[in-house]
C-alpha cells in the first residue's frame, strides 16, 4: 500500500472513530498534527482500526478486558471475587513510536542506564563524583537510600544495574524528557509483558499490518543475562525471584514474571544463608542459589546489616553477596539512583564519565540543597512540583499550582528547614494520546515507562515497548498509577515486516529443564499439602451438607422419625466435620425446624468458625494462591470458579435449603474438576505427591469422623438405616453399595465397603494404601534397615485396619447399642493418621522460625 | 604502653538456636598512636564462614555464623595493643580555627579531608541536630573561640552538668530525655556532645573502645571489672581529628584504646546478630583491660 493510500484510508477512517476529536490547543498530540492530519506512523493502525466495525471493536475490547480479568484472578492472592485490584484499564489503542524516533529514544535509554550504572559503581566504590564536586555529598550521604553496608559490595561485578526503568513524557514542543528513574525495584516489566500478550491475542492482524517490533528478543536477553549473572560457572544456575509475599501490592506482577521466566517465586524465609552462600529450602534438602532477582526494598533485604526489623529479607544475604557467592539483581543500594536530586547533576556527570551529552534530557530539576536552586524553588513554588529526594508513598509529589497560600508557606518553611531533602521540578504539559471512550476518541495526557536490561560489558538493551499511562479523565494532567486511569501497550513500528517469534521462552538445553524438576521449595510443598487437605475437607463437608439438604427437601420424616433423631444425627456429623461444638442439645428434646436451619447455615457460612464450609474453602484458595505457579491455565479457571462459589455462598445468607443445595452442588462439581485436573495435568513430581498426601490424609480423617459420629451410636431402624444410607451417599459409596447389596442396609456390609474394600477408591483402606505408597516415594536419606517414622506409622495403620474383622466390629455389645470396638479401632487409626501428618510436616516443611535480633548493647552500656 | 584487652560476650538461650548470623566490631583499629600486635577471636560453638573486612568507616568487622543448634554462644575477643603516648605530650595543645571559620569550611570544603569529614556534620540515625542542643552548646561557643578550646569547654560542662547513672537510659532513649534529666552513661554523653556540634554545623563522630580502670586503693583489681567505653572526636579543618572523653573530662592519651568509629553508636555496635529461635536470650558481658608493663591507670 502506498503512503498516499494509507493516508487516504486514514483520512476516511477519521470520519468514524476520530470524529470530533480535538486535542487541547498548545498540547502535543501523539496521533495527529496540529492541522488535524494523522502522523505518519499511525497510518496503518488507524486503517486497521477503522476497518473494524463497531461491533468487532467492542468485542475485542471486551476480550482484552476478559483476559486481564482472568489473569488478575489467576494471580490474585486475597481471594476477592474481583481479582487483583486494578484501578486502571488497558486501552485497546496503544502508544506508537516511529522507528526513527524509537532509535533516538532507545539510544537515550541505553545511555542513561549505562550512566546510572557507572554512578552506582562509583557511589559504592571510590566516590570520585563526590570528591570532584560533581555530586554534592549531602545529596547522597543524607539520602536514606545510600546504604553504607553496601560499600564495596562485589565491586568487580559489572554491570551492577541489571534492570533499569524510567518514566518519560513528551512536552508541548514535541521533545521527550525523563520524569524519573526507577532502579531499586524496576516495576512494570511483568505488566508490559501481560499487556503485550493480551494485545497480541486480541489484535493479531494489527501486529502484522503495523509491523510492530516484538518483545521476545528483549525477554530472551533478559533471561540470558540473569543466568549470566551467576557468580559460579554452574552448569545450570539456580535463579529465584524473591518477593515480599502475597501482601505486596506488586505480588501479581512478581508471580506473573516468575511463572513466565520459569524461576521459583520465593519469600525471604524460603532462603537461608549457610557457609556464606544462599540456599533454597526445598523438599529434597538445601539447594544452592546463584542469582536472586529481588523485588524487595533495598532496606528490607537483610535484617543483619540493613533494616533490623525486616521480616521479608534473608539474614546474612549482604555478606553472601559481598563474598561473591550470589548475585542480587538489582544490587541492594540501587535505590540511591532513584533520588530525583541526581537529575540536576546528570549532564555534568555524563560529560565527565561518558564524554558526551545526555541524549534524553531530564525534567528540569532544582535541588534545594544548593543555595541558588533553593532560592529559585522558593520563589517559583507556584509552578513547580516539589518532591522529596526519597521517593516513597509517605512523600507524594506536591503540585505548587494546586496549593493554597498557607500551604505554600508551609512548604516553604519545610524546604528551608531541611533543604537537602527537596527538589523542585518543572511541571510539564504532557502530550495527549487518543483513548477510546465508547466508540470515539478522547485525548488523554500520557506518560510512558521504558525498560532496559544490562548486556555484557556495560551495554544495555532497551525493551522496544513499555507501558503508557494516562490520567483517568481528560481534564487531568496528573498521571499516577495510584490515582487510577488508563494504561496502554507501547508499540514501535518497524519498516520491515516482523517475523513472529513466540514470547514463549525455550529452554536452552534439555538437561537444564530436567534439573529443575526436583526443586520444590518447602513452603510450596507445605502449601500444596494444605491445598490437598482443605480441598478434601471442603468436599467431604460439601457432600454431607448436600446430603442433609437432600433429606430436608425430599424426605417427609415426621412419620418415620417423629423426634427428629435422624436430623440430629446428621447435625452431629456436620458439627464433627466442621469442628463445631454443637450449640443446640442433641440428646432429648426436639429441634425446631428454624433452629435446625440456623445450625446448618452456620456450618455453611459462619465466618467466625474456621471450620465452616466457606472458611475451609477460603483456606484452600489461600494455599492455592500461594503456589500459583503450580497450576495450569485450566486449573486456574476452576480455582476462579471456586472463588466465585465461595463468594456467592458467603454473600447470600438468605437462601432456602434448595437454593443453598444447588450452590453446594456447583461447588462440588468445581471441586471435582479441580481434583480431576490435578490428577490429569500435574506431573508426578514432589508437588503432586504432597498434594495427594494431604488429600489422602484428610479423606481418611473425614471418613473416620463421619463413621464414628454417624455409625458408632448404632441407631435402631428405621433411623439407623437412614443414617447408613446418608453416610453412603455423603461418602459417594451409595451406588456401589446398591449394586452390590441391593438396598438392604446392614452394618457389616456397609463397613466392608467403607473400610476394607481396597478396590473402592472411596474406602478407608484405599486412602491408607495410597498414603503408604506416596510416603515411600518422598525423598529422604534412607537408613537401610529402618523405616522412617511416618512409614512405621502407616504400616501400623494399614495392618490394624486389614487385621480387623467387620463381623467382630459390629457384634452386639452386652452393655450398649454402641459399636465400641469399631470406635476404638477408628480412634486408633485417626491418631495414627494425624501422627503421620505431623511427621511429614516435621520432616519436610520449613518450620519458619521468626528471626530475632540480638544486640550486645543495653546491658553492656557502661561508662 | 601495652594493653591486653579481652572482651567476653555470652548469650544464653532459653530454647536452642538453630542458626545465627553475627557481626562483630571488637577488634581495635590500627592508628598512628595505636598498634595492634595480636588479635584472637574465640567463638563457641565453632563458627562457620568467619571473615574479616573493613566497613564504610574503615573499622574492622568480623562476620560469622553458627550453624549447629546451640543454647549458648560465647564470643571472646582478645587483643594486645600498644598505645603510644603522643610525642608532643606536654606541649601546648592546638586550638584550631575559630569555630565559625570551621563551620564555613564544612559548608564548602576545599580540601579532601574536610570534605570527607563533612559527612559527620549530617544527622545520623541516633543523633540529630536540634535547637535545644544548639542552646545547650551556646555558652561554650562564644564568637571567635577556637574550635578545640570550645570542644574542651563543652566536654568540661557535660562532665559537671550530667550525672553518670547506669541503667537510667537505654540505647533508644532520645537525646532530649538525656538533656532534660541531665543523666546518662558514656554513650549518651558522647551522643550529646556530637549533637551539640552538629547543631552548630560542625563535624563530630562517635568513638568506641576501652579505657583502663584501676581498683580502689588497697584492693586487688577484679576480673571482668572493666568496661567498653565511648567518647567523641571533633574535626578541626587543617589539623585533623581530636578526641574528647566527656565521661572523664579528659582528652584521651595513653589509656584509651580505640576500637571503631562512626556517625553514632548504630554504626559501631560491638556485636549484633540475628538468631533463629522461638525463645528468649540472656546476655552477659565482661571486659578486662590489663596493663602489660606496670604503671598507673585512671579511675572512672
Amino acid at each position: 500500500m502506498s503512503i498516499e493510500a494509507i493516508q487516504k484510508n486514514a483520512a476516511a477512517g477519521r470520519r468514524a472513530v476520530c470524529a470530533g476529536y480535538m486535542p487541547a490547543a498548545g498540547t502535543y498530540d501523539e496521533m495527529f498534527h496540529e492541522d488535524g492530519t494523522t502522523r505518519r506512523h499511525w497510518g496503518p493502525f488507524l486503517t486497521a482500526l477503522n476497518r473494524m466495525g463497531s461491533e468487532d471493536l467492542e468485542r475485542r475490547r471486551q476480550e482484552v478486558m476478559r483476559i486481564l480479568r482472568e489473569n488478575g484472578i489467576a494471580y490474585n492472592i486475597h481471594g476477592s471475587a474481583q481479582g487483583v485490584h486494578r484501578n486502571w484499564r488497558l486501552d485497546i489503542v496503544p502508544l506508537l513510536f516511529s522507528r526513527e524516533e524509537w532509535g533516538t529514544l532507545s539510544a537515550g535509554l541505553r545511555q542513561r542506564a549505562r550512566l546510572l550504572d557507572m554512578i552506582l559503581a562509583d557511589l559504592y566504590g571510590p566516590r570520585m563524583l563526590i570528591r570532584e564536586g560533581l555530586l554534592p555529598m549531602a545529596l547522597i550521604y543524607r539520602h536514606e537510600g545510600f546504604l553504607r553496608a553496601c560499600h564495596d559490595l562485589a565491586p568487580d561485578r559489572f554491570p551492577r544495574l541489571a534492570l533499569y526503568s524510567v518514566d518519560l513524557a513528551r512536552s508541548a514542543d514535541g521533545g521527550i524528557q525523563v520524569l524519573g528513574d526507577f532502579c531499586q525495584q524496576p516495576v512494570g516489566i511483568g505488566y508490559a509483558l501481560e499487556n503485550r500478550t493480551a494485545m497480541a491475542r486480541v489484535l493479531p492482524d494489527f501486529f502484522r499490518e503495523c509491523r510492530i517490533l516484538r518483545l521476545s528478543d528483549f525477554f530472551r536477553t533478559l533471561r540470558a543475562e540473569i543466568a549470566d549473572a551467576a557468580p559460579r560457572q554452574a552448569e545450570s544456575p539456580r535463579i529465584v525471584l524473591l518477593s515480599p509475599g502475597p501482601r505486596d501490592p506488586f505480588y501479581f506482577e512478581q508471580s506473573y514474571l516468575a511463572a513466565y521466566l520459569g524461576y521459583p517465586l520465593v519469600q525471604g524465609d524460603d532462603l537461608t544463608v549457610r557457609d556464606g552462600a544462599v540456599w533454597l529450602k526445598s523438599l529434597a534438602g538445601l539447594q544452592r542459589v546463584d542469582v536472586i532477582l529481588r523485588q524487595l526494598d533495598d532496606l528490607g533485604v537483610d535484617p543483619l546489616e540493613l533494616r533490623q526489623d525486616s521480616r521479608i529479607g534473608v539474614a546474612g544475604l549482604i555478606e553472601a553477596a559481598r563474598r561473591g557467592s550470589v548475585s542480587i539483581l538489582n544490587p541492594p543500594g540501587s535505590g540511591i539512583l532513584d533520588n530525583p536530586g541526581l537529575m540536576a547533576f546528570l549532564p555534568g556527570i555524563a560529560q565527565r564519565l561518558l564524554g558526551e551529552p545526555l541524549i534524553l534530557p531530564s525534567l528540569e530539576t532544582w535541588w534545594c540543597g544548593a543555595p541558588d536552586s533553593r532560592r529559585y524553588v522558593l520563589e517559583n513554588i507556584d509552578r513547580l512540583i516539589i518532591k522529596h529526594i526519597h521517593r516513597s508513598p509517605q512523600h507524594p509529589p506536591v503540585y505548587g499550582s494546586l496549593l493554597q497560600r498557607e500551604e505554600k508557606d508551609m512548604w516553604r518553611r519545610r524546604i528551608e528547614a531541611a533543604p537537602h531533602r527537596y527538589v523542585g521540578q518543572e511541571q510539564l504539559r504532557f502530550s495527549t494520546t487518543p483513548a477510546l471512550s465508547e466508540s470515539h476518541f478522547i485525548p488523554l495526557h500520557t506518560i510512558f515507562r521504558g525498560f532496559a536490561v544490562a548486556r555484557r560489558k556495560g551495554e544495555y538493551e532497551a525493551m522496544p515497548g513499555g507501558i503508557a499511562r494516562s490520567a483517568g479523565d481528560r481534564t487531568s494532567d496528573v498521571v499516577s498509577n495510584r490515582t487510577g486511569g488508563m494504561i496502554r501497550d507501547v508499540w514501535v513500528t518497524a519498516s520491515q515486516p516482523q517475523k513472529h517469534v513466540s514470547l514463549w521462552l525455550q529452554q536452552e538445553r534439555l538437561d537444564r529443564a530436567f534439573t529443575r524438576i526436583s526443586v520444590l521449595p518447602s513452603r510450596a510443598a507445605e502449601n500444596l499439602f494444605w491445598v490437598g487437605r482443605y480441598a478434601e475437607r471442603t468436599e467431604a463437608l460439601g457432600r454431607l451438607l448436600r446430603t442433609t439438604f437432600h433429606y430436608m427437601i425430599e424426605w417427609d420424616w415426621t412419620e418415620e422419625d417423629a423426634n427428629g433423631l435422624f436430623f440430629k444425627q446428621l447435625l452431629a456429623c456436620l458439627n464433627a466435620l466442621s469442628l463445631r461444638h454443637a450449640a443446640a442439645p442433641l440428646d432429648g428434646g426436639s429441634l425446631s425446624d428454624a433452629a435446625f436451619d440456623a445450625e446448618v447455615s452456620r456450618v455453611v457460612h459462619d465466618s467466625n468458625n474456621s471450620g465452616s464450609l466457606t472458611s475451609i474453602l477460603q483456606f484452600m484458595l489461600n494455599a492455592a494462591y500461594a503456589v500459583r505457579d503450580h497450576w495450569s491455565t485450566d486449573t486456574w479457571h476452576v480455582i476462579n470458579s471456586l472463588e466465585e462459589r465461595r463468594y456467592t455462598l458467603e454473600k447470600y445468607t438468605g437462601y432456602t435449603a434448595r437454593m443453598t443445595s444447588e450452590q453446594i452442588d456447583r461447588l462440588i462439581t468445581s471441586l471435582l474438576a479441580f481434583t480431576g485436573l490435578c490428577m490429569e495435568s500435574m506431573s508426578r513430581e514432589h508437588g503432586w505427591l504432597l498434594l495427594d498426601i494431604g488429600r489422602r490424609i484428610e479423606r481418611s480423617l473425614m471418613f473416620i469422623k463421619t463413621i464414628r459420629t454417624g455409625l458408632v451410636p448404632g441407631h435402631e431402624p428405621p433411623v439407623g438405616s437412614r443414617v447408613m444410607e446418608a453416610v453412603l451417599i455423603s461418602t459417594e459409596n451409595v451406588i456401589t453399595y446398591r449394586r452390590r447389596y441391593r438396598s438392604y442396609m446392614e452394618m457389616e456390609t456397609v463397613l466392608d465397603l467403607l473400610l476394607l474394600d481396597d478396590r473402592n477408591p472411596r474406602s478407608l483402606i484405599y486412602q491408607l494404601d495410597r498414603l503408604q505408597e506416596h510416603i515411600a516415594e518422598l525423598p529422604r536419606e534412607k537408613q537401610k534397615y529402618r523405616l522412617s517414622e511416618e512409614e512405621q506409622l502407616m504400616l501400623k495403620a494399614t495392618s490394624r485396619l486389614r487385621l480387623s474383622n467387620t463381623a467382630q466390629l459390629t457384634a452386639p455389645d452386652r452393655h450398649s447399642k454402641k459399636h465400641r470396638r469399631l470406635d476404638a479401632l477408628l480412634a486408633s487409626i485417626h491418631r495414627l493418621v494425624e501422627a503421620v501428618s505431623d511427621a511429614v510436616s516435621l520432616a519436610y516443611f520449613s518450620h519458619i522460625r521468626e528471626a530475632q535480633q540480638t544486640v550486645s548493647t543495653p546491658e553492656e552500656r557502661t561508662p | 604502653m601495652n594493653y591486653r584487652v579481652s572482651h567476653r560476650t555470652r548469650y544464653a538461650y532459653s530454647e536452642p538456636v538453630s542458626l545465627c548470623h553475627n557481626e562483630l566490631r571488637l577488634v581495635p583499629r590500627a592508628l598512628p598512636h595505636q598498634q595492634v600486635a595480636q588479635v584472637d577471636i574465640a567463638v563457641t560453638p565453632p563458627p562457620s564462614a568467619l571473615r574479616e573486612r573493613k566497613d564504610f568507616f574503615g573499622n574492622r568487622v568480623c562476620y560469622f555464623s553458627v550453624q549447629q543448634p546451640h543454647d549458648l554462644l560465647s564470643v571472646t575477643v582478645t587483643s594486645v595493643v600498644r598505645v603510644i603516648e603522643p610525642a608532643d605530650a606536654g606541649s601546648p595543645v592546638p586550638e584550631g580555627p575559630a569555630w565559625e571559620a570551621a563551620r564555613d569550611r564544612f559548608r564548602s570544603p576545599g580540601d579532601p579531608d574536610t570534605l570527607e569529614a563533612s559527612q559527620f556534620v549530617f544527622h545520623s540515625p541516633l543523633v540529630s541536630a536540634s535547637g535545644d542542643l544548639a542552646d545547650y552548646a551556646a555558652p561554650s561557643f562564644p564568637a571567635g573561640r577556637p574550635l578545640l578550646a570550645a570542644a574542651r569547654d563543652l566536654m568540661n560542662r557535660i562532665f559537671h552538668d550530667f550525672a553518670f547513672r547506669p541503667g537510667f537510659t537505654t540505647v533508644s532513649t532520645p537525646l532530649e530525655e538525656v538533656l532534660k534529666h541531665r543523666s546518662g552513661v558514656c554513650q549518651d554523653f558522647a551522643h550529646l556532645a556530637i549533637g551539640c556540634f552538629r547543631s552548630l554545623g560542625l563535624a563530630a563522630r562517635y568513638v568506641s573502645g576501652y579505657i583502663e580502670t584501676l581498683p580502689p586503693p588497697g584492693r586487688e583489681k577484679l576480673q571482668g571489672a572493666d568496661v567498653s567505653h565511648a567518647w567523641f572526636a571533633v574535626f578541626a579543618p587543617g589539623l585533623g581529628w581530636f578526641d574528647f572523653d566527656p565521661t572523664n573530662n579528659l582528652t584521651p592519651g595513653g589509656q584509651h584504646i580505640v576500637t571503631a568509629w562512626g556517625r553514632d553508636f548504630s554504626d559501631v555496635t560491638p556485636l549484633k546478630g540475628i538468631i533463629f529461635s522461638a525463645g528468649s536470650h540472656r546476655l552477659t558481658v565482661s571486659v578486662d583491660v590489663e596493663r602489660q608493663d606496670g604503671g598507673a591507670g585512671r579511675a572512672v
